[in-house]
């Protein structure tokens, strides 16, 4: 008895460990691709995400160039705010009810960013944004950060300001000096 | 001059009674046997103190009251007749039970037959059922303890590998929430309460051919640590779901800390509640 529930263990472990469906799963790809609901293609309904992507080192980084450890806080239209972590893949996501349009600032040990440009998932998936959150690799996804998943266009970021080094671009940065809000949570 | 002959005796017994294990030999030969010549020595007192030493260890009982000194009065009227005790009277009565038996007797053995004879009688159809029904129980109940430690390994390892998701989720400041622990997590948990609700099973509807009285034992710490697990394992499943369905809000956290600190619990209750019978 003992020998066959090991072995029935053992066999449940190793079926399980091969999943791909985890935190870490596709940096870099849009995220409301499936966790959205409304939609037979939102496959990851039972997770929708209001604000989700994944933060790299560099415009052209490769997907497993994720930057871990960076904060993102978003706040939204009702000043309600969330305080979030990218993992080791770089990916963060939320299910916190916001109401777009979204602020979005970085900090990465000690420095701080912000977006410019206030997005809404009108903005990013136009005519389809039904169902869907603020998907930021929608827009910021190799190899063009400035092109949106319904074709719109963003200008051009400029050089990433707010601190020096180890800021990972948003492609849109905060000028230098800019107040940022304090931390949800802190 | 006597004296000095005795001398060297005495000091021969006093060393011989020094080099021996326990003065009981000084008992054993009283130095009024070793006087050659009967004469009473001065060390006849030896034997008196041996005597005292005696009553001191030895409680002896109290002697029957002689029967030439009179009673002392105690307050009674003079009209009273004089009473003098007399002994027990001798008890010829032996109960039957002591009694030996003619067999043994006429045996010539020594052995007492305290119960007579047994005679082999065959066994009724209620015997036979509850006979049954008692080897079932006991084959289920010999599954139930293999399949129940079976469930506590589960358990422990479920406990673990949850702890490692939690670090992995929420430890420090910028965790690395890779969610490698979460599908053996899962599985493990899985696995742990279908172990758990089988073993239940088996120890719930095994069969009692016979009373057992509810009492403070073994038993009944068995039950109500199990029962505790019982109600642990039934909150983790809701807790554990519900913790999963969290994934992306602020409050997972907070529900995983409640999530483990009953994981842990119920584990100490299916580790005591195994104890009352092992140990």
């Amino acid at each position: 008895m003992v020998r066959l529930f090991g072995a029935a263990t053992i066999l449940l472990i190793a079926a399980g460990c091969q999943s791909d469906n985890s935190p870490v799963m596709r940096p870099g790809e849009d995220c409301m691709t499936c966790h959205c609901t409304g939609d037979s293609s939102c496959r990851a309904s039972g997770l929708p995400w209001t604000a989700a992507g994944t933060v790299f080192g560099a415009y052209d980084s490769p997907v497993t160039g994720g930057v871990q450890g960076v904060h993102v806080m978003i706040w939204d239209a009702l000043d309600a705010g969330v305080l979030l972590t990218t993992n080791e893949a770089g990916n963060f996501y939320t299910g916190e009810p916001l109401t777009p349009p979204l602020r979005v600032y970085i900090d990465y040990q000690g420095s701080d960013a912000g977006m410019l440009t206030q997005p809404t998932p009108v903005m990013i998936y136009g005519s389809g944004a039904a169902g869907k959150g603020v998907g930021c690799n929608g827009c910021h996804q190799a190899p063009d950060p400035t092109t949106c998943t319904n074709g719109n266009t963003l200008p051009t970021p400029p050089t990433p300001v707010g601190g020096g080094a180890g800021i990972p671009p948003l492609g849109r940065v905060a000028v230098p000096g800019a107040s940022f809000p304090t931390c949800p949570g802190s | 001059m006597n004296r000095l002959r005795l001398q060297g005796p005495v000091a021969l017994l006093l060393a011989l009674a020094l080099a021996a294990p326990g003065a009981a030999s000084a008992e054993a030969n009283p130095v009024r046997q070793l006087q050659p010549d009967g004469a009473a020595p001065e060390l006849q007192v030896l034997p008196g103190l041996v005597d005292a030493k005696k009553k001191k260890k030895k409680k002896k009982p109290a002697p029957p009251p002689d029967e030439g000194t009179p009673a002392p009065d105690l307050g009674s009227t003079p009209e009273a007749p004089e009473t003098t005790p007399t002994p027990a009277p001798e008890t010829t009565d032996v109960p039957p039970a002591a009694k030996p038996s003619p067999a043994s007797s006429a045996g010539g053995d020594m052995n007492f037959d305290l119960l007579g004879e047994t005679k082999p009688r065959e066994r009724t159809a209620a015997e036979l059922a509850i006979a049954q029904q008692a080897e079932v129980r006991r084959t289920t109940l010999t599954i139930h303890q293999t399949a129940g430690l079976a469930t506590l390994g589960l358990l422990a390892a479920t406990v673990l590998v949850g702890q490692f998701n939690y670090m992995d989720k929420f430890a420090g400041s910028a965790p690395s929430n890779s969610g490698k622990w979460e599908t053996t997590h899962s599985v493990l948990a899985f696995a742990t309460l279908g172990g758990f609700a089988a073993t239940g099973m088996l120890g719930l509807f095994a069969p009692v051919p016979y009373d057992k009285p509810v009492k403070a034992d073994t038993t009944l710490a068995h039950k109500l640590c199990m029962g505790a697990a019982t109600l642990g394992m039934m909150s983790e499943l809701g807790l554990g779901v519900y913790t999963a369905s969290r994934e992306g809000y602020g409050n997972q956290k907070s529900v995983a800390q409640a999530h483990q600190v009953i994981g842990f619990s119920t584990l100490v209750f299916m580790s005591a509640g195994a104890s009352a019978f092992l140990f």
